[in-house]
C-alpha cells in the first residue's frame, strides 16, 4: 500500500485546522479527517490508519478505504500530502 | 474499545477556507435535518416503500386549501376555488382539494374524465385549455360543466354540437390581456385589447343555445408582483360591465385562474423565493380590491373562481432519495449522485430546491454537485448544494415538490417510484404504485417478424 507523508512545511493544529505557510492557505478537517492527518503524522502506514479508523469509528474496512483514499487525493490536490508508491 | 464509545462516524472531509470572502447574504446552510413528515419517520417510510419516493401531506394540501380560502373569503362574499387538475392529479390529492369543496378544473378530455371518475359533477368542472375534442365537448354539454372557450374554431363547434343536441351549454371565454407581465401570454384564449374578445362575447350573446356565465383569464405562472393580477381583475370587470351596459347581460362569476409564486427558488433567483415572493394576502388584497371597486353593491359582485394549483400543493410534495455514490470532479469538486433524477423531477430544470438531510448531518458542509441517476448530461439536480459529508444509502429529502413534478415526470431510463401519502390520522397510504418492467411492456407490441425466434434465431 502506499506511504502517505505529509508535507514539510504544514501546520497542523489539535483543531484540525491546516496552515500551508509557503502560500497562506488554510483548511478546516472534521473529526474523521483529524483522525486521519493524526496517524499520518505519527508515521502509520496506510493499511494502520485504515485498522485505526474502524476500531475508533466502527466504520467497515471497504468504506474507510474508499473514503481514505478520497481524502487522501484531496491533501494531495491541496499540496499538502504526497504518497509513495510502495509496490 | 467497546462499540458504544465509538465515535460516529462521518465521511472525512477538508475543506479550504476562502477568508477573502464575504458571505453578507449570511443564510443558514440549510442543513437541518428533515427526520419526518408530518411526524412519520422518514427512513421507516423508505424501509416500506423503498427510495425514491414521494411523498404527499394530507395535512399540508389541507392547510394550504383552507388558508387561501379564508384569506379570500374575509375580503371577499363569494370566492369558489377550483383544483388545478394539471397540477397534480393524482386521485388521492384531487379527492383531498374536493372534500375540501374545490371544484375540478380541467384542461383536457382526460382531465375531465378523471374528475368524473372521481364523482366530480359537471356542473362543478371547469374545462379549460386548447383541444377540447368533439366528444369531450358532447359530454361537457350534457354534463352542464363550464365551458371555457379558448378559440374561434371551439366557439363555432360548439355552436353545432349545442345546436345538434337541442341543448343550452353554460360558457365563459378565456381573455388574454396585457397586465404588464412579458412575454404577453396571448397563445390562450381571445384578446382584450384588439377587440378578439368582444367579437367572441358578441357571438355568445347572439347564440341562444349558448349562456354567457363567466369571464376568465390566466395571466401567466409564478407571478411575481400581485399587481398584475389587480390589472387583470379591474380589465375583467369593466368587460363585464361592458357587457351588462350593451346587452343589459349580467355574469355570474369572474374566474382570475392561478398563477400565483411558490416558495420555490428559481435559478436566477438571488434570494430565496420565501424573501421575494408575494404572500397570498397580498395577491388576494390585490384581486378582490379591484373587484369591489367596480360593484354598485355586494349583490352585483360576481363569484370569483380561482384556479391556484401550484402554491396550495407545492409545499406538501417531497421525494426522498438514497445516495448512490460520492465523486470527485476533475477540478476536485466534490459531487453526489441520488437515485432520483430529472425525470422525476421536471421542476428542477427551473427550480433551485431545497434539499436536506434525513439524519443529522453533524457540523461540516461542502459544496458538491447533485446528479441524478441517469446516464444523460442533463441530469442534474442541483448544480451546487452544500451538503454534508454522506454516505452510500443515505437520505436526503427534496422539498416543495408536489406540483407538476407527478404529472410532468416521465418514464425515462428509470421506473417511476411509489407515491405515498401521510394521513392526517399517522397512517401511510400507498396512492401510486411503483411501475414494473411488465406494467411498460404491458403497452408494447412485438412484430411477428421480430418475435424472439426469429431475432435470436
Amino acid at each position: 500500500m502506499d506511504k502517505i507523508t505529509l508535507s514539510h512545511d504544514v501546520a497542523v493544529s489539535e483543531s484540525g485546522f491546516m496552515f500551508l505557510p509557503t502560500t497562506g492557505e488554510s483548511f478546516t478537517v472534521n473529526a474523521t479527517g483529524r483522525c486521519i492527518i493524526g496517524a499520518i503524522q505519527s508515521g502509520r502506514s496506510e493499511s494502520e490508519t485504515l485498522k485505526i479508523l474502524v476500531a475508533e469509528f466502527g466504520v467497515d474496512e471497504r468504506t474507510a478505504e474508499r473514503d481514505l483514499r478520497e481524502f487522501v487525493s484531496q491533501l494531495q490536490r491541496y499540496h499538502l500530502a504526497q504518497t509513495q508508491d510502495n509496490k | 474499545m467497546s462499540l458504544g464509545s465509538r465515535k460516529r462516524y462521518e465521511r472525512p472531509t477538508i475543506l479550504k477556507q476562502y477568508s477573502g470572502y464575504m458571505n453578507k447574504v449570511g443564510n443558514r446552510s440549510g442543513l437541518a435535518p428533515t427526520p419526518d413528515i408530518d411526524g412519520v419517520s422518514i427512513e421507516k417510510m423508505v424501509e416500506q416503500f423503498g427510495s425514491p419516493l414521494f411523498v404527499m401531506s394530507e395535512q399540508a394540501i389541507r392547510m394550504a386549501q383552507r388558508r387561501a380560502y379564508r384569506v379570500f373569503k374575509t375580503r371577499y362574499p363569494r370566492v369558489q376555488f377550483a383544483w388545478s387538475y394539471k397540477t397534480n392529479y393524482l386521485d388521492a390529492v384531487c379527492a383531498t382539494f374536493h372534500s375540501e369543496d374545490s371544484w375540478a378544473e380541467v384542461v383536457s378530455g382526460f382531465e375531465y374524465n378523471k374528475a368524473r371518475g372521481l364523482g366530480v359533477p359537471g356542473n362543478r368542472i371547469i374545462f379549460n385549455g386548447p383541444d377540447k375534442s368533439e366528444e369531450d365537448l358532447k359530454r361537457a354539454v350534457n354534463e352542464d360543466a363550464y365551458l371555457h372557450v379558448d378559440h374561434f374554431d371551439e366557439l363555432y363547434r360548439l355552436i353545432s354540437i349545442t345546436e345538434s343536441l337541442g341543448k343550452t351549454a353554460k360558457v365563459a371565454i378565456r381573455v388574454n390581456m396585457d397586465c404588464g407581465v412579458y412575454p404577453l401570454w396571448d397563445r390562450f384564449g381571445f384578446n382584450l385589447e384588439n377587440g378578439e374578445a368582444w367579437q367572441a362575447l358578441k357571438r355568445i350573446m347572439a347564440t341562444p343555445s349558448l349562456k354567457l356565465v363567466g369571464l376568465h383569464t390566466h395571466i401567466g405562472t409564478y407571478i411575481m408582483s400581485p399587481d398584475p393580477y389587480r390589472v387583470a381583475a379591474t380589465k375583467l370587470s369593466e368587460l363585464a360591465r361592458s357587457l351588462q351596459t350593451e346587452y343589459g347581460h349580467k355574469i355570474e362569476y369572474i374566474d382570475l385562474g392561478g398563477g400565483f409564486a411558490s416558495k420555490n427558488t428559481l435559478h436566477g433567483q438571488y434570494l430565496p423565493a420565501e424573501g421575494v415572493v408575494p404572500t397570498i394576502e397580498e395577491y388576494a388584497e390585490a384581486i378582490t380590491d379591484a373587484l369591489m371597486q367596480h360593484a354598485t353593491s355586494p349583490s352585483e359582485l360576481p363569484m370569483l373562481i380561482l384556479e391556484t394549483g401550484r402554491a396550495l400543493v407545492e409545499e406538501a410534495g417531497f421525494l426522498i432519495t438514497s445516495v448512490i455514490a460520492n465523486k470527485r470532479l476533475a477540478d476536485g469538486r466534490k459531487s453526489l449522485i441520488i437515485d432520483a433524477g430529472v425525470n422525476l423531477l421536471f421542476t428542477s430544470f427551473w427550480y433551485r430546491h431545497k434539499i436536506t438531510p434525513v439524519r443529522d448531518p453533524g457540523m461540516v458542509s461542502e459544496d458538491a454537485a447533485l446528479y441524478g441517476p441517469l446516464c444523460m448530461n442533463i441530469d442534474m439536480v442541483r448544480e451546487s448544494i452544500s451538503l454534508p459529508p454522506l454516505n452510500l444509502g443515505d437520505l436526503l429529502c427534496i422539498h416543495h415538490v408536489g406540483a407538476y413534478d407527478m404529472t410532468q415526470w416521465m418514464q425515462f431510463i428509470t421506473l417511476r417510484p411509489n407515491v405515498v401519502m401521510v394521513m392526517q390520522d399517522g397512517t401511510v397510504e400507498l396512492i401510486r404504485k411503483a411501475e414494473t418492467l411488465e406494467y411498460i411492456r404491458e403497452r408494447e407490441q412485438l412484430p411477428r417478424q421480430l418475435s424472439k425466434n426469429n431475432v435470436v434465431g
